[in-house]
């Protein structure tokens, strides 16, 4: 049975969660009845990767029910696909045999009907552990986890699109490890896949606890908008202020949306810098909130430089470089304004230098693609400035 | 046949070394971190070798001796070796490898004093060998010259210690843990003791020095206290089941820790850590609770609850314990930079700046506290602050960054705010 056939609306007597009544109290645009909603559902405290007790999510399809255009754009993104069950995997289904070797170890991912088999070997001893999840939908690449022992493992070894093959998981050393258990992965702690499961799938706990069972992989509308139990019944009831049951994201200011919000997984500044190493180095081209914030002249105030600026997170992520040029425009001038359209521009904030080289393809130059080694892809580096010939990658 | 001779002890290494006994037998040591100085990257071999070359044209009566030296040293006659070293070395004082060979024998002799100023001559000679710095850090760690110890272990680890010597890694990374269990730095002692533990290395002082920096008792292993061995043992434990990721197990053992010492300090304090480690903050913060209420003074606990309901936005939640905190301590920048925190997120942002500034001015160098300033700034429309803060919290973080030392800044601190403790207030 398939994971998304087996969630469950679960119905209950929600409580009132208060915490947030500081804040919606405090808000002044908010009618009386809507800072009681407010405060009923913690609009402000939903980030992608947190739980609220006692909030039921509803799935997608009952979001569908009245946002079907939405939801079906939306469930074709790779956001959507961040984690699959094997069942579902359109790499392992369509790879019926992947292999790779290291030193003494054989790595093999081998296609058993819906499932698939994860094998290392060091030519006496082998484990063998069926996929649980697949995390990634292999735009760059795609890893395992998989159950050994007690415990959860990461494979040491992903799926790379560019190679359609595969390698070494980023961030392992590319040596082959000691013993059968390290070349196999590595265990993670119930902490840590929680923090994996959140980002990658939705609804993924219950009173801190994964729920393998009732998760819904990949992002979901509620991923972003919040357990939809509530909203969804005060809409069919339709109750006055229903809208404060969902959470809506694009009410955040740009440095809230940017640095916590996708930043809640993307990673944005706290988060780096509670990482110890991954702040500096090239590693942390990933972290996207984060560079984003390190680019010249950043205002973490100014909306036009937050993700959805230039994201929509219901979209596919668009991949032609002259997309972008109208975002750049909304703060650069173009060096062609007149004099009686500066003022206009002025007006509009528009007060950034124009580029002396180009009017098209900004990002091509000001924002390059960066490989981190080993990882068969090229990132966009966030970070946005004027890329000088032959800098070292600016930490 | 030097090198040979080197890589057969070496081979012995891991069976040889005996780090946890505070420690560790010299033969292979010695050997293998003359091998590692050989082959690594930045090792003291070349200019050794150097050295050696020098030596071939020096006088035949230094030649002898260091022929002597090397005969009595490698058929363990050590106390005539010892002697011809000391003969060689006050012939020709910029003989770098014989200060190394008479400082490695001094060590296994148990003369660290001797062998501590052995090295210092090797290290002037080869400044940039690893190893150099690490075995006199390691000899000062044996005569309790902790602060210097600390210092030079860590300088020989920046400098670099082979990556094929893991063994030596650790021995650095176990005294380091040590030594900032003795600086109260329980944070990061406890880093490196936990991921030490999840390597695979497990013994009696282990397990007392993770006890220790549970507990936050500031001493090292072999002074424990006779009345609180079983405590300690039994905290070492919990947490050891933590690192080696056995936590239905640790979890077991840490929540019967807390029937069995329900009221002695810091227990409900390391339960509450673990439990916040493992995502059950509410559970976490009834611990911290109980440990307020076991110690009233306690700041860390305070804080926790107070960061803790930051992360879930709970900011009317958060406030009180950091203010009470602040009452306590009002010199702790992490007491004012926590109290920031919570007041931007409610949007107080003027006293959100205010309290953040109080932070700056306790702690200059925390990128972390000039993140938030440019963020609040930047709420209030004061473009040009917050372009100032930015700058430097690129600048610190880069430098930060950029260090070896700088990844993890000293101090203890809170999980979800490592970084902005200071010495400055150290209560509980």
């Amino acid at each position: 049975m398939r994971l998304q056939e087996k969630q469950k609306v679960q119905v209950g007597a929600a409580l009132a969660f208060v915490v947030c009544a500081i804040v919606a109290f405090g808000h002044p645009h908010l009618s009386w009845s809507q800072s009681i909603m407010q405060a009923q559902f913690p609009t402000s405290a939903w980030r992608p990767n947190r739980e609220i007790r006692d909030a039921h999510f509803v799935g997608n399809k009952a979001c569908a029910a009245c946002h079907s255009k939405i939801t079906a754009k939306q469930e074709e993104t790779a956001m959507a696909r961040a984690l699959e069950p094997p069942s579902d995997c359109r790499i392992l289904s369509s790879h019926a045999e992947l292999t790779f070797r290291s030193g003494p170890f054989t790595y093999k991912i081998i296609r058993q009907g819906s499932g698939s088999l994860y094998t290392v070997s060091d030519g006496t001893r082998t484990i063998s552990e069926p996929v649980l999840f697949c995390f990634g939908q292999g735009k760059a690449g795609q890893t395992y986890l998989f159950r050994h022992g007690d415990s959860f493992y990461e494979s040491r070894v992903s799926f790379y699109n560019d190679i359609q093959n595969l390698d070494y998981t980023i961030g392992y050393t590319r040596n082959a490890p000691p013993t059968l258990e390290e070349a196999a992965g590595r265990a993670i702690s119930g902490d840590e896949a929680r923090g994996c499961f959140s980002c990658h799938a939705t609804a993924s706990t219950k009173e801190s606890r994964l729920q393998l069972d009732q998760l819904m992989p990949g992002v979901g509308c509620e991923a972003c908008h919040g357990p939809g139990e509530k909203h969804a019944l005060a809409m069919k009831a339709d109750k006055e202020g229903k809208e404060s049951f969902i959470f809506n994201p694009a009410r955040l200011d740009a440095d809230d949306l940017a640095q916590e919000f996708c930043g809640a997984c993307h990673r944005g500044v706290e988060q780096v810098t509670r990482m110890p190493g991954m702040g500096g180095g090239v590693h942390n081209v990933r972290f996207q909130p984060y560079r984003l914030f390190n680019s010249r002249a950043h205002d973490p105030a100014d909306a036009r430089l937050s993700c959805t600026a230039c994201h929509d997170p219901h979209d596919h992520l668009r991949r032609e470089v002259s997309f972008y040029d109208s975002k750049c425009a909304a703060c650069h001038l173009s060096g062609k304004e007149r004099p009686q359209e500066m003022k206009a521009a002025r007006d509009a904030g528009r007060t950034a230098k124009a580029c002396p080289v180009s009017k098209q393809d900004c990002v091509s130059c000001h924002m390059p693609k960066v490989e981190i080694p080993g990882s068969h892809f090229k990132f966009s580096d966030h970070r946005i400035r004027i890329v000088r010939p032959d800098e070292p990658y600016p930490n | 046949m030097l090198l040979e001779k080197v890589h057969q002890s070496s081979a012995n290494w891991a069976n040889n070394i005996s780090m946890l006994d505070g420690r560790f037998a010299f033969r292979a040591l010695a050997s293998a971190a003359l091998f590692c100085c050989l082959l690594g990257s930045v090792c003291a071999a070349n200019s050794f070798a150097q050295g050696s070359q020098g030596a071939s044209v020096a006088s035949q009566d230094f030649d002898k001796l260091a022929e002597r030296a090397r005969d009595a040293r490698e058929n363990n006659r050590f106390d005539e070796a010892v002697a011809l070293y000391r003969q060689a070395l006050a012939q020709r004082p910029a003989w770098d490898e014989g200060w190394w060979y008479l400082a490695t024998l001094l060590y296994e002799r148990d003369s660290y004093a001797e062998a501590a100023r052995a090295f210092q001559e090797a290290a002037k000679l080869q400044p940039k060998a690893g190893m150099v710095w690490a075995m006199l850090g390691l000899c000062e760690f044996e005569t309790g010259s902790y602060a210097e110890a600390l210092k030079h272990l860590r300088q020989g680890r920046q400098l670099g210690i082979p990556v094929d010597n893991k063994e030596m890694a650790r021995v650095i990374r176990y005294h380091e843990g040590m030594l900032l269990l003795l600086e109260g730095d329980f944070e990061t002692a406890q880093q490196a003791l936990d991921s030490l533990s999840y390597e695979g290395v497990r013994s009696d002082d282990l397990i007392t020095a993770l006890g220790f920096s549970v507990l936050r008792i500031q001493a090292l292993p072999k002074k424990i206290d006779p009345e609180a061995v079983t405590l300690v043992k039994r905290a070492g434990e919990a947490e050891y089941l933590s690192a080696t990721r056995k936590f239905e197990e640790a979890q077991k053992a840490y929540a019967a820790l807390v029937q069995d010492y329900p009221k002695t300090h810091n227990v409900q304090y390391a339960y509450g850590v673990f439990l916040l480690l493992n995502k059950e903050d509410e559970k976490a913060v009834a611990a911290f609770k109980r440990e307020i209420a076991n110690t009233p003074e306690h700041r860390l606990a305070r804080l926790m609850i107070a960061t803790t309901n930051l992360k879930n936005k709970d900011i009317a939640g958060g406030i009180p314990f950091v203010e009470a905190s602040i009452k306590l301590y009002p010199q702790d920048p992490l007491g004012h930079y926590i109290f920031g925190r919570l007041l931007l997120e409610s949007g107080e942002t003027e006293r959100a700046i205010k309290e953040l500034e109080s932070a700056r001015a306790f702690y200059k160098d925390e990128p972390k506290i000039y993140y938030q300033l440019a963020r609040a700034y930047a709420k209030v429309n004061r473009k040009d602050d917050a372009s100032r803060a930015r700058e430097e919290f690129l600048r610190l973080n880069k430098l930060r960054e950029e260090s070896p030392e700088g990844v993890r800044p000293q101090g203890d601190a809170l999980p979800e705010e490592n970084g902005v403790e200071t010495k400055s207030a150290k209560p509980r």
